[in-house]
């Protein structure tokens, strides 16, 4: 469609939007932070997406999960993902996984990604897309929230820098999730993810940038 | 000996991000979040035990874990973990 791209420019050159219609991003997880990450990856014109979730909606993801609408309740995650993209990106090959990315089958459902984003909501499930990852050489945009926080970085294949973030007796307390947050944490994902893609560096790789949005204080730590 | 102790992400009250705290020498990561515990508990701050002592610490911008020695002039920032998507 002409001109679809359009408003991408010159923030991207058109190379760079050429460039990305090339690339296969996977993203895993089609939650809070997954909703928004496939709306801004679709968007700007990643040429293929993998939507992976064995989950269904429930009626607790309506305050922030953008896919979520009341009727679709009880649907599949990563379907509601994929019908979404393709009434507004018909140019994106998508593909929706409805299971969970395990040891056993991770290698397969990444198979030929450029980049993974990391839309996990529970520590071994990152845990495990991590080691995946490293297996496969990917690097991993990784994203969390909790609260008025959050937190993101860029995770270079095998670095171990989750196995750090998370330690083995990491304990997590439920601190909510409003709407605003994981629409914050996703558009800085989404960025980071922009930039691999195009070949720039990422702001984010061995730093880990922390938000804390009751006091709008955004740090960047040195991994 | 003094540490500087820097709180990333947890839900303290404003005023809290940081605290210089005086240590013995020879003092572990692991006396610091005790240390941690105790100024909180002066200042009638209510925090998880478990939540600040399995808790990611960086000496000066590194890993560390409990057992790992502080000395005077330290940075230790204490970041709680998130896993919420």
């Amino acid at each position: 469609m002409d001109g679809r791209y359009f408003r991408n420019m010159p923030a991207l050159s058109a190379e760079e939007c050429a460039v990305l219609r090339q690339k296969h991003v996977c993203v895993v997880g089609c939650g809070g932070l997954g909703g928004f990450l496939i709306e801004i990856l679709a968007r700007i014109g990643v040429g293929t997406m993998t939507v992976i979730d064995g989950d269904v909606f429930d009626v607790t993801n309506l305050n922030r999960q953008l896919l979520c609408e009341e009727a679709l309740l009880g649907t599949k995650k990563a379907e509601a993902a994929a019908a979404r993209v393709s009434r507004i990106n018909s140019d994106v090959k998508i593909k929706a996984i409805t299971e969970f990315l395990t040891m056993e089958n991770g290698s397969r459902l990444l198979e030929g990604s450029d980049l993974v984003v990391d839309a996990l909501d529970n520590i071994d499930s990152r845990r495990t897309l991590a080691a995946v990852c490293a297996k496969k050489n990917l690097f991993l945009v990784h994203g969390a929230i909790g609260g008025w926080f959050a937190q993101i970085t860029v995770v270079a294949p095998g670095s171990g820098v989750l196995d750090k973030l998370y330690p083995p007796k990491a304990q997590v307390p439920n601190k909510g999730n409003p709407s605003f947050t994981p629409a914050l944490c996703a558009s800085i994902q989404g960025t980071e993810a922009v930039k691999l893609l195009c070949g720039k560096p990422s702001t984010l790789l061995n730093k880990l940038m922390l938000i804390d949005l009751r006091t709008l204080e955004f740090t960047k730590i040195n991994l | 000996m003094k540490v500087l102790v820097k709180f990333f992400v947890f839900d303290l009250p404003p005023g809290f991000a940081d605290a210089e705290l005086e240590l013995p020498e020879g003092s572990v990561v692991e006396d610091v979040l005790d240390a941690c515990l105790d100024l909180l508990e002066q200042r009638n701050v209510t925090m998880d035990v478990n939540e600040l002592k399995t808790a990611t610490v960086m000496v000066n911008d590194k890993w560390s874990d409990p057992g790992d020695p502080v000395a005077d002039g330290d940075t230790v920032s204490i970041i709680r973990p998130m896993d919420g998507g």
